[in-house]
């Protein structure tokens, strides 16, 4: 996501909204909040380099009943100021929105002091505490709206990879299916999002039908969800820029160890190497993930566990409608075909539905 | 009833929960309950009436230590029921011990408002209650508190932004948990002149004397005011310490010998 955008998003509600205060931590941001600062010098505080202080600050406003954004590099707004997010926003339940920027790997080159990549571990840990990590504009702009609503502390980790322009509905207590199929499920949030519609993409291309889910709210997780997916007994792949303790995949562990299940699993995320490297994401993630050359091993996982795969197949019925609206055409596909085909019709004629899953022999 | 009467009632009031709860942070507490009783009942705008508003005064305490001193005078003052001391770090009472947990926005206890179990949280979040804001905010901050970092951060802030409705307020006993704080890091000797080298105007009190403090918290000052109150930590008990040592003088529950000691020094009424 570009930093207009969260500007944009941020801006767009503190200039109509009086009790909407920015708290924000000198980085590299001063330059997009200078109108908003000369124009409303009271509701926007620069704090100099002092994170600590202020998170302090932040709840002190909140406790006079206004929503306060901390806005700051996502590392040193949850571990350096860990004690106070634990003291003065969480356990008070103050109603401070923490907007932790460039999360992840995305500082790549700025080496490890940099990079956060403990921070939902960090954060989840907290009561009271609500953890998202929008991968996309529109999860961004979701995730936002729920904020002002929402009334207590919440960490937004926002990062700076590129951002996905797919469309599709965000409910924010709710994983958002991207891409719905039945060969294997991958679970993913934040910079990763694009990555895997990119994969995914190429995979539809390749002939499999791949499910891509965003799990965009970490804490409270929709484990509904996660419960419906591991029921359909299909590999499940998990991927984050994130170490493992208090990851998607230990949490996604946690469910398949308790139910007591034997599902096809591959958790990936960031092991516990060598850090005192720097260099491109890509470099990165192919040194530190504890799976090297991760496309080819999710092809490679996803044939292994291919028998169990063939248990299901999409269908999507085609409804054809005349110039009235009648319908005039009701033709069921199953999957592939389907992809294939839908490139060729006019989708002014034609409207999609998911039909269900059905069972191949 | 008189200041040097009332005085006396709190200091009664605080002993006996001590006793009765078995509790310590009793040195911490004498050395700054003038300072509270001043600002509670003198200088703040907190009733019983405003107390749940969000525009009164604020008096926080940031040497947490001194909770059971703010409760006994918040008992003396009328703004928090006298029975609540029964049950003073009882259990089941999450409200009145060393943290206040939910008390910022899930239920305000009458005009306690912040939770500061941790030290250094305290100026922070008054500067954050301040700001942009038309009333007064009082913090209490120890002095062997100021070797933590976050007030430090404040004070620059403070300072730099000409923030003038927080006083700071240092209760100044040189004493911290182990030892005599110029025997630590000496956060004490040049503290004055420290903090006025931040853009602050510094008034030195007696930190006992109930009328120089009500002087001085009413005095003007052209820059952000901090009152440096210079006290005894363990006023009227200091003969606790010979025989307790700096760390259990500091935190533990007086002997039921100590306890008839300063109960007997404050008899009143």
């Amino acid at each position: 996501m570009t930093v207009e955008n969260l500007k944009n998003v941020i801006l767009a509600e503190a200039y109509k909204n009086e009790d909407v205060y920015i708290v924000y931590v000198d980085g590299a941001l001063t330059a997009f909040f200078d109108d908003f600062a000369k124009q409303f010098p009271n509701k926007f505080i620069n704090v100099g380099i002092a994170e600590a202080e202020a998170i302090s600050i932040a709840s002190g406003l909140a406790l006079r009943g206004k929503t306060v954004y901390v806005v700051g590099l996502a590392q040193y707004v949850t571990a350096r100021a860990y004690e106070q997010v634990r003291m003065d926003c969480a356990y008070n339940n103050a109603n401070v929105k923490i907007i932790g920027f460039i999360s992840g790997l995305s500082s790549c080159k700025a080496g490890y002091s940099h990079w956060a990549i403990e921070d939902i571990n960090l954060m989840s840990n907290l009561p009271n505490m609500t953890v998202c990590c929008p991968g996309s504009d529109v999860e961004f702009r979701e995730v936002f709206k729920y904020s002002l609503k929402h009334k207590g502390p919440m960490y937004i980790s926002w990062n700076t990879a590129k951002c996905a322009m797919k469309k599709y509905s965000v409910d924010v207590n709710k994983i958002s299916t991207i891409y719905d199929g039945c060969d294997f499920a991958m679970l993913t949030y934040g910079a990763d999002v694009s990555f895997g519609i990119d994969f995914c993409e190429n995979m539809i291309k390749a002939g499999l039908s791949p499910m891509l889910l965003s799990v965009h709210t970490l804490k409270p997780l929709d484990v509904s969800k996660i419960n419906e997916i591991l029921d359909m007994n299909i590999p499940i792949i998990t991927l984050e820029e994130h170490l493992y303790n208090g990851s998607l995949a230990s949490r996604v562990s946690e469910i398949i160890a308790t139910r007591g299940l034997k599902v096809p699993f591959m958790p990936i995320y960031i092991g516990d190497s060598e850090f005192n490297i720097l260099g491109s994401v890509k470099f990165l993630r192919d040194r530190l993930f504890n799976v090297k050359d991760i496309e080819n091993s999710i092809v490679d996982f996803v044939q292994k566990n291919k028998t169990k795969n063939k248990k299901y197949r999409l269908v999507y019925s085609i409804h054809k409608f005349d110039k009235k609206g009648r319908l005039v055409e009701n033709v069921y596909f199953c999957g592939l075909k389907l992809l294939k085909k839908r490139k060729k019709i006019n989708k002014d004629k034609y409207k999609y539905y998911l039909f269900g899953f059905l069972p191949v022999n | 009833m008189n200041d040097e009467l009332r005085i006396r009632r709190v200091k009664q009031y605080l002993f006996q929960t001590a006793q009765k709860a078995r509790v310590g942070h009793i040195p911490s507490s004498l050395s700054s309950v003038e300072i509270m009783y001043v600002l509670y009942n003198k200088i703040a705008n907190i009733t019983k009436n405003n107390a749940n508003n969000l525009d009164r005064d604020r008096v926080i305490i940031s040497k947490e230590h001194a909770r059971l001193g703010q409760v006994a005078v918040l008992a003396d003052a009328g703004l928090i029921d006298s029975k609540l001391l029964d049950k003073f770090m009882c259990d089941e009472d999450s409200i009145l011990g060393h943290d206040l947990y939910g008390a910022v926005s899930k239920r305000n206890i009458d005009a306690i408002d912040v939770a500061c179990g941790s030290l250094g949280h305290g100026l922070p979040f008054g500067v954050g209650l301040a700001w942009d804001s038309k009333y007064n905010v009082y913090v209490i901050v120890g002095d062997g508190e100021l070797q933590e970092g976050t007030n430090w951060e404040s004070i620059i802030f403070i300072g730099a932004k000409k923030l003038k409705n927080i006083t700071l307020i240092i209760d100044r006993n040189n004493q911290q948990i182990d030892n005599y704080v110029t025997n630590i890091v000496d956060t004490y000797t040049n503290i004055a002149r420290q903090i006025e080298a931040f853009g602050f105007d510094v008034l030195e009190c007696d930190g006992h004397n109930i009328d120089e403090l009500e002087r001085v918290f009413n005095a003007k000052t052209a820059k952000p005011k901090c009152v440096i109150a210079n006290t005894i930590k363990g006023k009227d008990c200091r003969f606790a310490l010979n025989e307790m040592g700096f760390g259990r003088f500091h935190a533990a529950p007086f002997s039921e010998k100590n306890f008839q000691k300063v109960c007997q020094g404050t008899e009143i009424l």
